[in-house]
């Protein structure tokens, strides 16, 4: 049995209305415990849509979410539970913050989750140093803080529920390079640290390939791939044909190839350019 | 002040009231000139300025000291206000801020029509503005119900159908897919080459700023350094202090030099960097 299973999910908005859209078809995968499965698609592919159904936020049309072969939707206790147990951060997460300080703030799902105060401010405090949250930023309001600092503080109040599964809804989405590489370095130590199962929602491919064991394709609702990068990027035309791309490295390595080179297919800039050595390298000792 | 300059930065701070006490500027005494025509990305880390700068392009902002200058008219004088911001359109960081109408088309259709064209022209130029962002089959949609990347394709079809001098888009694309940034990315230079107007494309991918004629790099409140795309990413250093980074395919060159490739400096696009290397195994 996986961690999570989800069991031919569709969902519709805005139902019996001219604007009634199909966000998602029939979606099926399994996600095991431990695994880092990134999420791409266009937009409004249903990535957001999906991510709120494995938390319990909204509730499938039809098909199921097992959580541990529980169905998550089958009470309202259940789906209570599940979202402390799956932890969503959510596009855009800084928009949310609303607490006067940025520890009330992380603190705020460990509250609702009803632990005593210690463990609370425990959590808080570890939550900060996975983020790179400095403690003297907790007593400030979130407000003063920079866009990348409020994105750290956001994603710090979802780990601190110590979930289960974490999902990250484009979490580097508007931070400045720097802040990319930061918040995605912290999710990897956090994943290290805590063994925990970890979704990304992302609109990059480089990060995509760089970080996934696994990547579920959506297109315009249905899940079209479900496989480890290299599989998945090797279906360049596909890609392109559904609003998406391969890895800029991938890219240049394709149209080598294009070219009429012998070159391996890469997805990371360290694979590219290990892939790139071996061509010329090659080329230099062949007759 | 040139004839060909549309935008023009004097000496130019601001600060926002709840900042006022601290004395903290988010914009220090910048200066810059951006000519017709010109295509200029800013880059710059969180809170650096950019978005600050943004909306003091076009009198949404006020400055606090120094002068801002659209086609010669100072921001700041009140009967400005309404050409200035006819000249240069700001597209905004956040869509949600922008969408004005709960009809896609209606959204679209709201700056023309405060222009006071036939409605001929209008419907003319929404379709066509629809079309270039590719959300033309979302026309009758409700704007509040659309995903975050989709509103922000509306957000700009609404400046697009304005036909101003200038445009100033804050992160056009942060939230789009990868045909979605390169439609929008071909959409402005489209706009850029083909009527002329003049572009200042604020964003956080290094990759957008390939095929400027000037970057500016803001960093703490400051335009740090001007230049063209070779200059600025010819200094990979200078980049990092600034909380930027390389372009991916300088990334690359990075690791390949680093295991004893050999090549030229200052290769930057993928274009180049495959043309170097097929001239390299054509050698061989
Ligand atoms: N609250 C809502 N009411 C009606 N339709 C909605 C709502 N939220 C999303 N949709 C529509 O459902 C579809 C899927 O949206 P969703 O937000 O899941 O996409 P997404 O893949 O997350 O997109 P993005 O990459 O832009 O974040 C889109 O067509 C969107 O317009
Ligand atoms: N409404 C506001 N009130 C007070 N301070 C603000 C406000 N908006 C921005 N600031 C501050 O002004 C400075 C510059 O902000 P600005 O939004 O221009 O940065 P930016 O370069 O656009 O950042 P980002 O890349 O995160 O969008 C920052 O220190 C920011 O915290
Ligand atoms: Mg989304
Ligand atoms: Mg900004």
């Amino acid at each position: 049995m996986s961690l999570l299973e989800v069991k031919n999910l569709s969902f519709g908005y805005s139902r019996a209305t001219p604007f009634e859209i199909q966000a998602l078809k029939d979606v099926s995968f399994n996600i095991d415990e431990g695994e880092l499965v990134s999420v791409i698609g266009h937009t409004g592919s249903g990535k957001s849509t999906l991510m709120q159904m494995l938390n319990a936020l909204l509730t499938p049309e039809q098909g199921e979410v097992l959580l541990e072969g529980k169905n998550i939707h089958e009470s309202k206790t259940s789906a209570y539970e599940a979202r402390f147990r799956v932890g969503l951060c959510f596009q855009y997460p800084e928009y949310q913050l609303f607490c006067e300080t940025c520890a009330e703030d992380i603190a705020f799902g460990p509250k609702n989750m009803g632990l005593p105060p210690d463990e609370i401010r425990e959590r808080v405090k570890q939550a900060a140093r996975f983020v790179g949250l400095d403690e003297a930023l907790l007593d400030h309001s979130p407000f003063d803080l920079s866009g990348g600092q409020k994105r750290r503080c956001a994603i710090a109040g979802v780990m601190a529920m110590r979930p289960k599964i974490l999902i990250l809804d484009e979490p580097t989405a508007g931070l400045d390079p720097a802040g990319r590489s930061a918040v995605l370095d912290m999710i990897l130590h956090y994943r290290q640290e805590t063994g925990a199962t970890v979704i990304i929602v992302t609109h990059s491919m480089e990060i995509a390939a760089a970080v996934s064991d696994r990547i579920l394709v959506l297109n315009q609702g249905a899940l079209v791939f479900d496989s480890t990068p290299a599989e998945i990027f090797s279906h360049y035309e596909a890609l392109v044909s559904m609003g998406l791309n391969v890895p800029s490295f991938t890219k240049i390595i394709y149209a080598l190839q294009k070219r009429g080179l012998h070159v391996q297919n890469a997805y990371t800039a360290q694979a590219a350019a290990d892939a790139i050595c071996a061509m010329l390298h090659a080329e230099e000792t062949s007759p | 002040m040139e004839q060909d300059t549309l935008l023009k930065f004097e000496n130019v701070s601001y600060t926002y009231e709840e900042e006022e006490e601290n004395n903290r500027l988010a914009v220090r005494n910048i200066s810059f000139e951006i000519k017709k025509g010109e295509f200029i990305v800013v880059l710059g880390h969180n809170g650096s300025g950019k978005s600050t700068i943004a909306k003091l392009s076009n009198s949404i902002y006020l400055p606090t000291s120094g002068r801002v200058l659209v086609d010669g008219m100072d921001t700041s004088v009140e009967e400005n206000e309404i050409p200035c911001r006819k000249k240069i359109g700001v597209v905004f960081q956040n869509p949600d801020n922008q969408i004005v109408a709960s009809i896609v088309e209606e959204d679209v259709a709201f700056g023309p029509e405060n222009l006071n064209l036939p409605q001929k022209e209008i419907r003319a130029r929404v379709d066509e503005a629809l079309k270039a962002v590719g959300m033309y089959e979302y026309r009758l949609h409700e704007t509040h119900r659309l995903s975050g990347g989709q509103k922000q394709r509306v957000a700009i079809a609404g400046i697009i159908a304005m036909r101003p001098a200038g445009i100033v888009l804050d992160e056009p694309t942060a939230m789009l897919d990868p045909k979605g940034r390169a439609d929008i990315l071909e959409t402005v230079h489209t706009l850029n080459k083909e009527l002329g107007m003049t572009v200042v494309l604020i964003t956080h991918f290094m990759e957008e700023a390939l095929h400027a004629d000037r970057i500016f790099v803001i960093n703490d409140a400051v335009v740090e350094r001007t230049g063209t795309p070779d200059e600025i990413f010819s200094d990979a250093a200078f980049l990092e202090t600034c909380g930027l980074e390389l372009p991916d395919t300088a990334k690359l060159c990075l690791l390949l030099k680093k295991r004893g490739v050999s090549l030229p400096d200052r290769i930057f696009t993928p274009e180049a960097l495959i043309e170097e290397l097929v001239r390299q195994t054509e050698r061989a």
